[in-house]
This record gives C-alpha cells, structure tokens and sequence, in this order.
C-alpha cells in the first residue's frame, strides 16, 4: 500500500531535467523532490505514524544569504553561496525505521565547487545526531558521510563537479543494515550518451542511527561559518555550492543488488517478456539469427532487439542498417568481440585466456567507434574506468606489472560495454624500489600491449612479434611472406642477423632455398622492436632504462645480437630501425603497401601494416570467422574484398563490417 | 547429491530420446543443401562447403552456460551449475564447429542444460507470476502441473531458446516423452526439468 501512495506521489511530480530513477522507494518516508522549491521554501512530504502523508517544510534561514539559493522549476535547488534550508523536526517519519531491517538514504547532487581551498566538509544533507552527508577535497573532491562515529568516504575524484558532465547530477546512496554494515554509492554522474553506473564506494560498520524519542533537526546546504571547527576532525566548515534534486529516505536496507540494479557495471542477464503476439515469421527469424551471430548469445525471440529488428526488416530496411541494433547489446562486447580479440592476444591464438590489456583495448576502440588502424598506431590502452566500477587501477602493480587489473574485471563480471575508457600507454621501470612510469613515446596499438609483448617478445630473438604481427593483423603467416629477393634488387638478405646459421647441417644451399626467404622479411622488420624486452613480468623499453642489463650500450634488447658465432658477418642490431623488405612483387600483391619504406620503432612498423591492403582483408577475414563461424574459403574471395572495402569506406568502424557480413548471404544464406 | 544426480540421469536418458529427436532430426534439416545448392558446393579437404547457405555453428565451451542461461533469463546461475559447466567444459568444443561436435559433447550439454533448467525452477519460484519470463501464471507451489500448463511453459522455453514456435509435433514428442519416461504422476518439479533440459540439451537451443 504504501509503495502505491509513493508511486503516485512520485509520478505526479514534474519531470526532472535529467532522467533520475525514482520509479518506486519502497517504504520511503521522507521525500523532498524539490519540483516546485522557492527562494524561502520547499514543501516535502513526510509518512506519519499513520500512514498518512503530510506536508514536512524545509525553510530558508535568516543567516542565509537569500539570493544565494535558487530554484530554477527545473527541479532542483540551487545553493551558489552561504545558505541553508532546514526543517525543525522530522524524527517523527524517520523514527518509523527504528524497528526495521535498515535504512536507506538517497539523493541526486550535482557539486560546483571541486578545489582545495573551498571544499572541506560542505554540509550537502544533514540529519542531526543520524547522518550527514559532505562534500569533502583530500587530493581530489570525495563524498563523505558520517553515521554516529562511523565515516565512510569515497575515493578522491569519485564526485564530479558541475562542468564534468555538463551540471548533470550523480546519485549518492547510503544504506544501513540492522546489524550495522554500512554501504556508500555513487553514480559515475550522467554523462552524455552514456550509461550511468551506480557502484559500491566506500563500506564499514555503523551503528544504524535510530531517532527513539528525540528530534532530528534537518538541513540541506549550509551556512558560512569560517571560525567553526568540527570536533573530531578540527576542519573548517565551508558551504557547498551545487543542485540538489532530490532527498529520499526509506526503511529498509538496501544490498548490492538492488542499488545497483539500475546502474549495474555488471554484465547481466535479464528477464525478457514473452508476448504471444510477437512476430515469429522469417523476418523474426532473421532477426533472431543476426543477434546470436553478432552477440553471441541466444536471447528469446520476442527480445525487444529481435523484434524491432524484425519490424523494420519487414519494412524493407536495409538489413545492414538494422544490425546496427545488436553491436549495441552488451553480448556483442563481452562474448564476441572479446573472443575476437582473444585469439589475438596469445602465441597458442586460444580464446581461453583472461582478459588483458589487448583484450580491452580491442573491444574499447570497436566501443567508441574508432577506426581499427587504431589496433596497430594507436597510443592507448583502455582500463576498467574506476569510476565506472568498483576496482582500483595502480598503473605500475596492476596493469603495467601485471594482469591483476583485468583479472578482477573478470572477477566482476564486469560489463565491457560500459567499464571500459582510454588512458595513455605507459611503461614503468622499478629501481632501488622505486617503481616509475612514463607514457611509451613508441607506442602502436595492440602492438605494444603487455599482453602482445609478453606473448610474443618473452625469450626468442625478437622475430616472433613480427611473425605475429603479420599473421594477427594481415592473416599472413610468415611462410606466405617467405620471399628471398631472388631476381629483386630491392630486396636483401643484409639485414638477417648474425645467429642465423648460413649453412645449417653444413648446406648452405639449405639457407638459400628453405631459411632466407623467411630470414629476408622478417628479419627486416624485427629492429623495431629492438628497444623492447619481455622480463620480470613486465614491458623493459631500454629508453626509459638504459641501465637495464637486458640492453646493451645501444639500447638494443642483447637478444638481438646473441649467438653471434654463428655467422660473424651477419647484421649486427645497432638500433631501432628496420627495412621493409617484403616489397617483392608476390608481397606487393598481397599485402598492398601504401608507400613501403624503412622506419624507426614499432609505431612506424605498426603504421605501415595499418596502412596496407592487407589490413582490411584480414579483418573481414577474421569478422568472418567470428560471426559466420568458419573460415571463408577461396571461391569467397570476392565477398571478402567487397567487405574489405565496407571497412575501408566506414572509417575503419569494425562494427560496420561485423554487421555487413552478419546479414550477407554469405553466411546465413539467402 | 541423490536427488542431483537422478536429475542428471534424466537429462541424459532425455538426450537420448527426445534431444536426439528434436536435435538432429529436425534442426539440422534447415541447413541441409537442396539440389541447387550442391551444384554450387565446393570441396575443401574433409568439408564440403555449400556457398550462399547459411553456415551453421553450435555454442562453444566458453559462452555454453552464459548462452543456456541468457535464452531463459538466469541471471545468476546457481554454484552447483557452474561446478558442472566447470566439469564439462573439456568436453565441449573450442569453436563451436560443427565439425567438433561428439558425443561427450552433447552428453556434457545435457548435464548442463539439466542444471539449467533446475535453477530456471528455483529462480522463477521465487518471483511474484507477472515476473516470470517461462511459468508465468503457473502455480509452481503446486505438487503437479497441468498438460496445458505444461503446454504453455514448453511454448515460452521454445520462443526463448529456439527463438521461434514449437511445432505441434514437437510438443507432442516432448509431452510423450515426460508422460513415457516420468509417468504422468511425476510431480511439477521432474515433468518440467525433464521438458526444459529437453528443449535446451536439442540442436535447435545449442546452434549459435
């Protein structure tokens, strides 16, 4: 009964500005939506003893400066100076939880001021001797709140300030359990045409605050006070500045679940409505194949994906057009792309690993619609954003030293589709315990992940990132590029290095008709990794320490010039460079080179393969594989070259060409 | 751990009849070529690839209990159903080629799908009726269920899974089938575990 009173109190309110998810409280008592606020007054309403609804004020005080508070009938109030609303008793509604299994306390803010100087406990919600919610700056603006004795914070940067997101507000929740677990939450703050995630911030124990036969005196906003001092902390009082939208109490503790049911970071399963009218014809069945090839889950048919899909196929809407609904479902980034991606990612092309580095850096480009020559020049990876998901990111322990990182967005079932953002790639060092990162001035793409280097540039002799490179992202194993200059002046055996023996079992026609022809390209290409190593679980770039002994006194990785004996006149790796020399007439065909020529470091090489023809082919190839579930086979060359050129035409957009082949005849018939 | 396992004896002897039926005899006949078809096929190796059909694929190890789960709106599959995904998972193919699917497969998918559909049971129990996406409006407190209602929740696990209507051949091998295998004083819980994992453990559910 009581949800039904609240529902309708609550839907017959005004609509905010922004769109807030104030379907149903639950067992609310107290609730200020703050529609139709004054400069002097805001009406709330207030569940009494008996189950009545009445009228609960929140007046302007005297000491407060009256312009400074305004309402703008956008649903909010507005505090930009010293001010405070208060109400002098509501301990007649909140006394109401005493007896029941916890309390909840939410509301919508959107702070101003984020500095130092003028943000230290701004009092935004408080309930005397029962909870009292602040702004607060320690290195950063964070939400506080106190229970009793017990403070629970956010970490810094968590709070947004007006600006961030355009004045958009975040939701703050904090819900107390009988036994005393006690659950601070905070929305990552609307952001334009992105999801908003409520995630867990701040945990402890409090006593869950009772009202007994007091009365709690309320307030939202403060006064000025400069020579005031809170007693525990001895900190200055200041007065927050910002939007309030809206207050909520209810009885009842909250869990994990239901706070974030809404703003879920997590990847989850929902329920789907079966209508026995929806459409089961050929275009629902169409549809219903589109989806589970591009998301890679199976999900009813009367879906509403599905079903629209349907509506507009039988519409006559360009089936291409319509797949662009399922590479926005969250199955297409935490199964297909990621599975995509994975086979990228490791020397065995397995999909069974955990997500990584290049993992995340994959599904982020194809997220934010980049274009996929990213995959080999771009200078970021992505990271589980923390404010987007409960999880901390060190950058040296978690992500540049390890995989910890991406194994606890594993762990948490995190939602790929929403958690992930960019951030500069970075290498680090440790010396004398003391841990350094700085952003990789060479970095390309997927190419200089921690996973592709560890994969491929862990022991060996710095030819294995070339070979995969080539085989990853041109689908070109290095026996297809195999080319020993034979009758092509432009390409030369002098760049092969000098651990390659020139007469293996003591026939030196061996080398010149099974060994050179590999040896020419790759060998080639592999100075541009010289400066990178694999050790001690982490990237080793000689440039940002030289004194690492896995370089030598060029910086070049040692392994580059090891086994020199074998053949003394061979290369000697001096630096960074290399030389395109799969530029003979098989591999100009096959790869398609735009301008092929010599380069310095893995950014050159990784721009030069982004930029051939074979780049898009293998990407059709491999889209292919991963929505039509095989390998196109040689009569469908045509289809793959038309596809190549979709990518090519959509700006390197890989979801244009995941929904393309997803509807073509080709792989799921006529 | 009895009353597991009898599950799971149900679910395979279930395989064995209805699936097999279901599975093979039916779905796979939507991709079989017709004649025109085989005079546009073009041998490769071992596979005999028919261009312009539609390909075929089934789920693969990693996404098989994600996809179970997600036709039928299990949000949290249970920890026993995800210690049998971990056992089965070997058995599985990689890829989801069609040309990997053995027997252990389907008999590891079958083990699954009855765990599935176990917490299916559980968790539509706990939600009020209008929540439901499989019982709505079934009375799952009830010591047995009705053929219609029966019925009603095979038709919305075959739009859920198979992502289209049963035929009414189907849904009368399935009902023989409980009715045969189970008796037809099973009891609620047996008749519609059996008709679930008979639905999910078919081709039609496990093609991707």
């Amino acid at each position: 009964m009581r949800k039904l009173i609240w529902l309708t109190l609550l839907l017959s309110g005004p609509l905010f500005a922004v769109e807030l998810d104030d379907s149903d409280r639950g067992d609310t008592v107290l609730y200020f939506p703050f529609n139709d606020a004054s400069l002097e007054q805001a009406v709330g309403k207030g569940l009494n003893s008996s189950g009545q609804q009445v009228n609960v004020n929140l007046d302007r005080q005297n000491d407060s400066q009256k312009t400074g508070v305004r309402s703008d009938d956008n649903g909010y109030v507005h505090f930009d100076s010293e001010n405070v609303f208060r109400a002098s008793n509501v301990g007649p509604y909140l006394r109401q939880c005493d007896d029941s299994d916890g309390i909840t306390f939410e509301t919508w803010v959107a702070p101003e001021h984020t500095k130092d100087s003028t943000t230290k406990n701004d009092i935004i919600v408080h309930f005397a001797n029962y909870l009292t919610l602040y702004q607060h700056y320690d290195n950063g603006p964070l939400y506080k709140v106190t229970i009793g004795n017990t403070t629970l914070e956010t970490d810094p940067n968590v709070l947004k300030g007006n600006g961030d997101f355009g004045s958009r507000p975040q939701k703050v929740v904090v819900s107390i359990r009988k036994d005393g677990l006690a659950k601070l939450y905070v929305s990552t703050g609307v952001e334009p045409n992105k999801k908003n995630v409520i995630i867990l911030r701040g945990q402890g124990t409090a006593t869950m605050p009772k009202v007994g036969s007091s009365n709690v005196n309320m307030a939202v906003g403060n006064s000025y006070a400069p020579n005031y001092q809170r007693e525990d902390t001895h900190e200055s009082s200041r007065t927050f500045a910002g939007k309030v939208y809206n207050i909520a109490v209810s009885c009842g503790y909250q869990g994990d679940e239901e706070v974030t049911q809404v703003y879920g970071f997590k990847n989850k399963i929902e329920k789907v409505s079966i209508n026995p009218n929806a459409r089961t014809d050929v275009y629902a069945e169409k549809a219903a194949t589109i989806y589970r090839r591009i998301a890679s889950v199976k999900v009813p048919v009367d879906h509403p994906v599905v079903q629209e899909m349907a509506n507009r196929m039988a519409q006559g809407e360009d089936p291409a057009k319509v797949a662009k609904l399922v590479t926005e479902e969250k199955g297409f980034y935490n199964v297909t792309l990621r599975d995509f991606a994975a086979e990228l990612s490791n020397r065995e092309e397995t999909i069974n690993v955990p997500l990584n580095d290049f993992i995340a850096t994959l599904i982020g480009i194809v997220k934010d619609d980049r274009s996929a020559k990213l995959f080999l020049t771009g200078t970021e990876i992505y990271y589980g954003d923390s404010t987007k998901v409960p999880l901390s990111a060190e950058v040296y322990d978690d992500i540049i030293n390890s995989n910890k990182h991406y194994e606890q967005l594993d762990e948490l079932n995190a939602d790929l589709s929403v958690v992930l953002s960019p951030m500069p790639q970075q290498i680090g060092k440790e010396s004398d315990g003391v841990e350094t990162v700085s952003r990789n001035t060479d970095a390309a793409g997927l190419l200089t992940t921690r996973a592709f280097i560890s994969a491929h540039h862990i022991a060996g002799t710095g030819r294995r990132p070339v070979e995969f490179a080539f085989r990853e992202f041109l689908c070109l194993p290095i026996d297809q590029i195999a080319d020993s200059g034979k009758g092509d002046a432009h390409v030369l055996d002098n760049r092969i290095g000098r651990d390659i023996d020139r007469a293996p079992g003591g026939e030196a026609t061996k080398f010149e008709n099974n060994c050179k022809a590999c040896h020419v390209p790759m060998d080639g290409f592999r100075g541009a990794f010289a400066y990178y190593s694999w050790v001690d679980s982490r990237i080793n770039y000689s440039l940002m320490e030289p004194e690492n002994d896995e370089f030598d006194q060029n910086g070049v990785a040692t392994k580059f010039n090891e086994n020199s004996d074998m053949y003394p006149g061979g290369y000697v790796t001096v630096d960074n460079s290399f030389k395109n020399y799969a530029i003979g007439k098989k591999n100009m065909a096959q790869i398609g080179w735009d301008n092929p020529s010599s380069g310095v470091g893995v950014k050159d090489f990784g721009r030069q393969l982004a930029n051939t023809e074979a780049f898009p082919r293998c990407m059709a190839k491999r889209v292919y594989k991963s929505v039509c579930k095989r390998e196109p086979v040689a009569a469908e060359d045509d289809f793959i070259e038309k596809m190549a050129d979709v990518l090519k035409n959509e700006q390197y957009n890989l979801k244009r060409l995941f929904e393309n082949i997803a509807v073509s005849k080709e792989c799921i018939g006529g | 751990m009895n009353k597991r396992k009898r599950q799971i004896k149900i679910g395979i002897s279930l395989f064995l009849s209805a699936a097999f039926m279901l599975g093979f005899g039916h779905a796979c006949s939507q991709f079989a070529a017709d004649g025109s078809g085989l005079v546009n096929s073009t041998s490769f190796g071992e596979d005999n690839i028919i261009l312009n059909e539609k390909t075929v694929s089934t789920v693969y190890a990693k996404q098989a209990l994600q996809s179970m789960s997600s036709c039928l709106g299990i949000a949290n599959p249970s920890m026993e159903t995800q210690q049998t995904y971990e056992d089965v998972q070997q058995s599985i193919s990689e890829r989801g080629s069609a040309k990997e699917v053995t027997a252990p497969m389907m008999m590891g998918l079958t083990s699954l799908a009855g765990d599935v559909c176990r917490d299916l049971l559980v968790e539509e129990a706990s939600l009020a009726s209008g929540e439901r996406q499989i019982f709505e409006n079934i009375d799952l407190s009830a010591e047995d269920i009705s053929e219609d209602d029966l019925a009603l929740s095979i038709n919305r696990m075959a739009r859920s899974c198979w992502q289209r209507n049963e035929t009414d051949q189907e849904l009368g091998a399935i009902l023989d089938s409980v009715y045969d295998a189970l008796g037809s004083d099973a009891g609620l819980r047996k008749k519609v575990i059996y008709s679930c994992t008979a639905i999910l453990a078919s081709f039609d559910s496990l093609k991707l």
